[in-house]
């Protein structure tokens, strides 16, 4: 296919999107989303953005977010969300469609106390007495004493096999190699203003120099502002909601709609209210391409030493000891995947494992169980409503193609590289020029962007409302792209009942609410003081 | 004997030898009589010899063959079922192959140890039935915590993992003293 007419396929996947949508999807894209990974949130991948750079004067390169530590509430002091010192934070790139990693970025913390890990100390009536906060007194860019605690990191390339291959240290602009971290943002007393925190918080924006890249990258690790939006708990409550458009348009506030669907509201991003911790990378498109066809393939995972021993005279420094191999217990790439589609008895071995064996999880996607789910908890209602006798609203193009395209291959000529397979990861196409935010479309592709999701991930692209819509079939039904009507060939409207009805949760997002500049996510809620 | 120098007696021997050979023809019928031929033949299969694996290991797949006289054996049908559900859980036998081999592949509960009897059967399209079973036996491979602890903590971040499924742990970790040099005093 011609990377026009995949242009035409991109477009007409974003143009079904954006109706169909069926929402129920959501939970966040990945908080949570897998029973072992619920009992260590500081490795919890929870969404991994990949995009060529939207920032004016950043074109050829491309941002890589991971985002870790679920559903933080900004107020969750005195401890707040540090990153685990124990843990093993990476970002992978395939460029050549082996589905095994080229590049790893590697990301270790290291916490520190003042004093030497002994703490800050009071003289109370004589001895001095460590106290039992983080911050004993203001925090600013300039002036960061009052610090009790503080995070710092070092980023490490490796080429190759992520254990295996060639390890080399990334270095700030004047050689060091330890970056820091900016405390959390605990409230508005503790650093002045939401202002003075985000002037805080760009202090720790450092520009790296990558070995083997000609051009110097860019890379924060912070706090942030959760940008996923999702109406959570209605979703895993049986969908209670009506998952469908309820105004002619999103936001036309005219109840046009499909009969007493659901309105988009910001109420209704029951997760906007929380923070979580991004791991943020700029690099030239150079550094990350390598030598396949300009599309490259990304996700995020962390890992633990598999031997924990738990002291039971545990100290500040030592609380456990740590040895042996790592072993990855969170991965995330496309967005709702683990969530959503691979069943319940095998989510912590997805976690586990790589995108090189994941022939062993292909079942799900080609006989996905949630349009199921969705037909038995929906069907009577949408044949009540519209008068209809619709007997499956799932979709019977069994094995589906369409979900194969769209989650393990990419859509060739838009996000497929250069050897194709399947596996699950977050694909771009580095040569699509970046559309500026105020040009985007938050249903990507489908909605005539083809710098957006799938081809890639940006913030502001409505993953859960587009996710939803393929795979109640949309792709099943022609796509409208530049004013022509593409149709795909995976599947026809006649597989896919309800393949063009707009499903949505009613959470919308888009990319206003996020910043135009990097890391683009936002600064994160303070703890008090309002935002 | 002489049947053609009298005629009486050519009729005696005649008479007699008529009633010898009515006798025998009478005794040959029943002797090599057979029954009437069955409206089917039972269907056949191969068998299988009894098995023994590790805890956590999968068996098989086993081939084994059908066959009937009247049918193709690909329109034979194949069931199977093991007797132990704590062992081997019902979704735990599955059959593969066509035609006249076909395999089956048993795999435990996770963790799980004992002997179950797994039986197989062969249907025919007209209802006629054949059985074979096969004894499976699983072992515990037991392992030492503190050996395979302390194995694991000798690693390097980059050496292969230690593989946990498959092995029941003994209690043999209770002395925090096995880990002290590990833990060290707590202050660093």
């Amino acid at each position: 296919m011609s990377f026009s007419k995949h242009r035409l396929l991109a477009a007409a996947v974003a143009a079904t999107l954006p109706f169909a949508a069926f929402s129920p999807q959501a939970s966040a894209s990945s908080h949570r989303e897998a029973p072992n990974i619920t009992r260590m949130p500081t490795v919890d991948s929870t969404d991994f953005y990949l995009f060529n750079s939207y920032e004016p004067g950043r074109d050829g390169y491309v941002t890589l977010l991971a985002n870790y530590i679920p559903l933080q509430n900004p107020y969750g002091g005195p401890n707040y969300f540090a990153m685990d010192p124990a843990a093993l934070y990476e970002i992978h790139v395939d460029n050549d469609g082996d589905a095994s990693e080229n590049l790893t970025f590697q990301f270790r913390f290291t916490n520190r106390l003042a004093n030497d890990n002994r703490g800050i100390k009071l003289n109370i009536g004589g001895p001095a007495v460590a106290v039992p906060l983080k911050n004993v007194g203001g925090v600013s860019a300039a002036d960061s004493s009052a610090l009790n605690f503080r995070e710092s990191y070092q980023l490490t390339l490796v080429r190759g096999d992520r254990r295996r291959g060639t390890a080399s240290q990334v270095t700030g602009a004047g050689g060091g190699s330890v970056f820091g971290k900016p405390y959390d943002f605990v409230g508005t007393k503790t650093f002045g203003s939401i202002a003075a925190y985000k002037t805080y918080a760009n202090s720790f924006l450092y520009t790296v120099n990558v070995p083997g890249c000609s051009m110097p990258g860019r890379v924060f690790v912070g706090q942030r502002k959760e940008g996923f939006a999702v109406n959570l708990g209605r979703v895993f409550d049986l969908v209670n909601l009506v998952p469908v458009e309820g105004d002619s348009a999103p936001g036309a506030g005219d109840g046009g709609g499909f009969p007493g669907g659901i309105t988009q509201s910001a109420a209704n991003n029951i997760v906007g209210d929380s923070n979580i911790t991004t791991i943020a990378l700029e690099l030239h498109k150079s550094c990350l391409t390598g030598t396949g066809n300009g599309v490259i393939g990304g996700w995020t995972s962390a890992s633990l030493r598999q031997a924990r021993l738990l002291n039971p005279l545990p100290t500040f420094a030592r609380p456990e000891v740590d040895g042996g191999p790592w072993v990855q217990v969170s991965r995330l790439g496309m967005p709702l995947v683990n969530e959503l589609v691979i069943g319940l008895p095998d989510k912590d071995r997805f976690s586990a494992s790589e995108p090189k064996a994941d022939g062993q999880f292909a079942t799900y996607v080609t006989n996905p169980t949630l349009p199921a789910l969705l037909d038995v908890l929906f069907r009577g209602a949408v044949n009540q409503t519209l008068g209809t006798n619709i007997a499956n609203l799932a979709p019977n193009n069994l094995p589906r193609t369409d979900l194969v395209t769209a989650f393990l291959t990419g859509f060739p000529g838009v996000n497929q590289l250069k050897t194709v397979t399947a596996s699950e990861m977050t694909r771009l196409n580095t040569g699509i020029p970046a559309a500026a935010a105020a040009s985007q479309s938050n249903f990507g592709v489908a909605g005539g962007d083809l710098a957006g999701f799938p081809n890639g991930r940006r913030p502001g692209d409505d993953t859960v409302d587009i996710a939803l819509r393929v795979v109640m079939g949309r792709l099943c039904y022609p796509l409208m792209i530049g004013g022509n009507s593409v149709d795909l060939g995976l599947c026809t409207a006649a597989n896919a009942p309800v393949g063009n009805v707009p499903f949505t949760d009613g959470a919308p997002v888009s990319a206003a609410d996020f910043d135009t500049t990097f890391p683009y996510l936002t600064t994160p809620l303070p703890g008090s003081g309002g935002y | 004997m002489n049947v053609h120098k009298t005629k009486p007696g050519a009729l005696v021997l005649l008479a007699a030898a008529t009633l010898v050979v009515a006798a025998c023809s009478s005794k040959s019928r029943d002797a090599m009589q057979l029954p009437p031929p069955p409206a089917n033949y039972a269907p056949t299969l191969s068998a299988i010899a009894d098995q023994t694996s590790d805890q956590d290991t999968m068996v098989g797949p086993i081939e084994f063959s059908v066959a009937d006289q009247e049918s193709a054996a690909s329109a034979l049908t194949v069931t199977a079922v093991a007797d132990g559900a704590s062992v081997v859980p019902a979704d735990g036998v599955t059959l593969g192959g066509s035609g006249a081999m076909r395999t089956i592949t048993v795999t435990p509960l996770e963790a799980a140890t004992g002997a179950v009897m797994v039986t197989l059967t062969v249907t025919d399209p007209d209802g006629a039935v054949a059985t074979r079973a096969f004894r499976l036996t699983v072992n515990a491979r037991p392992a030492s915590v503190r050996d395979t602890t302390l194995s694991t903590f000798a690693k390097g971040e980059t050496d292969d993992v230690t593989v946990v499924n498959g092995l029941t742990f003994t209690q043999d970790a209770d002395d925090a003293a096995i880990f002290e040099p590990l833990i060290g005093t707590g202050e660093e």
